[in-house]
């Protein structure tokens, strides 16, 4: 197999073309060489037809001659009359010079085959075959290729014509007229050597260069988005390829190329940002472990000092701890090999069991939880994973909600599937950061939370979005926030 | 000494508050960039230390407001590591150093302590340890009157030591300030330079002047 896409396209482009063309030779080699023959024929029967009529006419004036010295009636028959044989053989002198004849020569032949009279052209060895003469008495024309030995090892080829020439319905004589084979043979030489020798030469090299042309100005655009696509690294990820100005596949290729580039372009942009979102929340932690480490190093303390001190640092210990975790758990919903572990889950009931232990917190900021149902919804549901998308959602609300507000939950039932929302009356998020708060790491204001990481969302949509399920948000500064959860009663996963 | 500690991270503010409280500093703490500004520009301070990062007006942000209110203060910023534009920014905005987050408290302190030299020490073109004199206005380097002959980054480096005569310079603040570089291994570079002039400045001399402070860095001393 050819490797090369431009030899391929040359040798099938030649290919095609050597075939149309050598069909095309074929046909008109054929359709030259039977017209030029057909032509000869033609020629050789009005020939043959004029000498006819031309020697009938002299016999007539002849005969009109002994008539009118008192000849006998019956001896104007041309068969077997010496007469007649005596006109047409003279006629043959006289008359076979002509420049009309030509290189056709003429023979003049008793209806038995018996030569008459022969023109100085014919070739001596041309005589007319045995059994043909029955034929001819039957058939007007009689063509025939006669191949004459000439002399030692020397042929000549002849198209011959016989006619016979009637007098009542019975042949008189024949007359046969013959044409060397030869001119036709040179023209169609000539022919051949064009159309099997030069055609084929010139189109294989035509083809080759008109192929390697129509490669390379197909290829042209392909070699220039080569050219673009080896300069794109990692640091340049903004460079495009420029789509060409046609509107085809390559076209299409560099579109679909570039959109390729874009989508590893954001990713990549949004892989460097989470690097520096997490290293950023490792700093604070690190710079005070260290900066508490180094202090209390500088000289001895007390007890109670390394104390609170240790106890401080447990405390940093465990944030770097639930970072990672929290990261883990993104990671594996990332992750789609590990599916979820579904099992038929009754929502109203979960909801009841996250409830307990919430409520704790809430009640320590005197938050009171109000849950309604509708309906009991079972649905295949990985239990672990949608319970702390739950949790975060309510500790969410527990956090940002004022002392003493409330939190209600409500689930039922609708075509899609169950509906779960968690509103609550806090602080509420300010509009122009509602479609940001899902993201990893975001976060309305570091200050006012700044426990968590601003993970907490992002999980639980990355939980609820694995489910097939959705997550909204609607949220008044004056009123608090309500998230809205759908979740489909049947279970497929989305990926 | 009073200084003024701008950072959110409560956490933070604390340590750095007991670890200079310690070492003899009066230490005011903000929590937000409100809060800094207020006690910026209504009481006298001797350095203060401003994050990056803070709510309500950010450092860079509060840097340039209390510049262009003409606060002389050596302010020196506390940044993100990763960061690198923060500390352009920083010193663009017209902070006099920076540390880096997590930073070594002995690093914080030195830091420290050079702002304050420069904050007291008169802009003189001369400075003497000694009998070392290095004048900045020829660039020449006289021990006991001879001239010493130092290539440019050896006079560069002396230049700095000498400035900061008396008080420990950390290797980092040697190449953040010297060669403006801030890589850990370019540290090495560092000893080689300060043998190089150790070569030129102790060697055969009854008091030796620069010294190696374990752990820490060097001092230029007599
Ligand atoms: N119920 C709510 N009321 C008001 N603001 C909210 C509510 N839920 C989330 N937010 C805002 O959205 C941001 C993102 O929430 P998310 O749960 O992702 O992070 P977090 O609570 O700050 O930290 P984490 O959950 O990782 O401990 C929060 O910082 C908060 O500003
Ligand atoms: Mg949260």
């Amino acid at each position: 197999m050819i490797k090369s896409i431009r030899l391929r396209f040359i040798f099938w482009y030649t290919l095609i073309l050597a075939v149309t063309f050598s069909a095309f030779a074929f046909v008109l080699y054929f359709h030259v060489s039977t017209s030029l023959k057909n032509e000869l024929d033609d020629v050789l029967l009005t020939k043959a037809e004029g000498i006819a009529r031309s020697i009938n006419t002299y016999w007539d004036t002849e005969k009109m001659d002994a008539l009118r010295h008192g000849a006998r009636k019956n001896v104007f028959s041309k068969i077997n009359n010496s007469n007649f044989l005596k006109i047409a053989g003279r006629w043959v002198e006289e008359r076979s010079n002509d420049a009309e004849l030509m290189d056709i020569s003429v023979q003049i032949y008793k209806p038995d085959g018996k030569l008459i009279a022969s023109s100085p052209n014919a070739p001596p060895e041309l005589n007319i075959s045995e059994k043909i003469l029955p034929v001819l008495v039957t058939r007007k024309t009689f063509y025939e290729d006669r191949h004459i030995p000439v002399a030692q090892d020397a042929f000549l080829d002849l198209r011959v014509l016989q006619i016979p020439v009637l007098e009542n319905g019975k042949a008189a004589y024949i007359v046969q007229v013959a044409a060397p084979l030869e001119s036709i043979w040179t023209a169609l030489q000539g022919l051949k050597f064009i159309l099997f020798l030069l055609l084929p030469v010139t189109v294989v090299l035509a083809s080759m260069f008109a192929g390697e042309f129509l490669a390379s100005i197909t290829l042209k655009p392909l070699k220039a988005m080569i050219g673009t696509a080896r300069q794109i690294t990692a640091e340049n990820m903004s460079l495009r390829i420029p789509p060409p100005e046609t509107k085809d596949e390559i076209r299409q290729l560099a579109e679909t190329f570039n959109d390729m580039l874009e989508k590893i372009h954001r990713v990549l942009i949004s892989q460097k940002q989470f690097i520096q979102d997490v290293s950023h929340e490792l700093r604070t932690p690190l710079t005070i472990m260290r900066g508490e480490l180094e202090v209390a190093l500088k000289r001895p303390r007390s007890p109670e000092e390394y104390g609170a001190i240790l106890q401080s640092n447990l405390d940093e210990v465990m944030k770097i701890a639930k970072l990672l975790e929290e990261l883990l758990a993104l990671a594996r919903l990332d992750n789609s090999t590990t599916g979820l572990t579904r099992e038929p889950t009754n929502i109203t009931t979960l909801m009841r069991d996250i409830l307990d232990d919430m409520g704790i917190l809430a009640r320590q900021k005197g938050i009171g939880i109000e849950f309604t149902f509708r309906d009991e919804i079972t649905a295949p549901l990985d239990r672990d994973k949608i319970m702390r998308a739950f949790i975060n959602l309510l500790d969410n609300a527990i956090k940002y909600t004022h002392d003493n507000g409330k939190i209600a939950v409500d689930v039922r039932r609708d075509d899609s599937g169950a509906i779960i929302t968690v509103s609550d009356t806090g602080i509420g998020i300010p509009e122009p950061d509602l479609p940001r708060i899902f993201d990893r790491f975001y976060q309305v204001d570091k200050s006012r939370s700044s426990a968590g990481f601003g993970l907490g969302l992002s999980i639980a949509k990355a939980i609820i979005d694995a489910h097939g399920g959705s997550i909204r948000v609607a949220s008044d500064q004056s009123q608090g926030t309500t998230f809205l959860i759908s979740l489909p009663m049947e279970g497929h996963n989305p990926r | 000494m009073r200084i003024l500690v701008i950072e959110d991270e409560k956490k933070v503010a604390e340590f750095i508050g007991n670890g200079l409280a310690e070492e003899g500093y009066a230490v005011d703490a903000a929590h937000d960039g409100e809060q800094g500004y207020f006690l910026a520009s209504t009481s006298e301070y001797d350095v203060i230390l401003l994050d990056v990062m803070l709510p309500k007006i950010d450092g860079i942000t509060l840097c340039t407001k209390l510049r262009a209110e003409d606060c002389q203060t050596p302010i020196l910023m506390l940044t993100a590591k990763d960061a690198v534009k923060d500390k352009v920014r920083g010193l663009d905005a017209g902070a006099d150093d920076y540390v880096t987050k997590p930073f070594a408290f002995e690093e914080l302190l030195a830091r420290i302590r050079s702002l304050l030299r420069k904050k007291y020490l008169h802009q003189g073109t001369r400075f003497q340890v000694d009998d070392l004199v290095l004048d900045t206005a020829t660039h020449t380097v006289t021990r006991a009157g001879a001239v010493i002959p130092l290539s440019v980054k050896e006079y560069a480096l002396l230049e700095y030591l000498m400035g900061n005569a008396g008080s420990v310079v950390t290797r980092a603040m040697i190449s953040e300030h010297v060669w403006d570089i801030n890589f850990d291994t370019f540290t090495n570079v560092i000893d080689v330079y300060i043998s190089y002039l150790r070569n030129k400045i102790d060697k055969g001399q009854k008091t030796r002047l620069i010294h190696t402070v374990r752990g820490r860095g060097y001092v230029l001393k007599s």
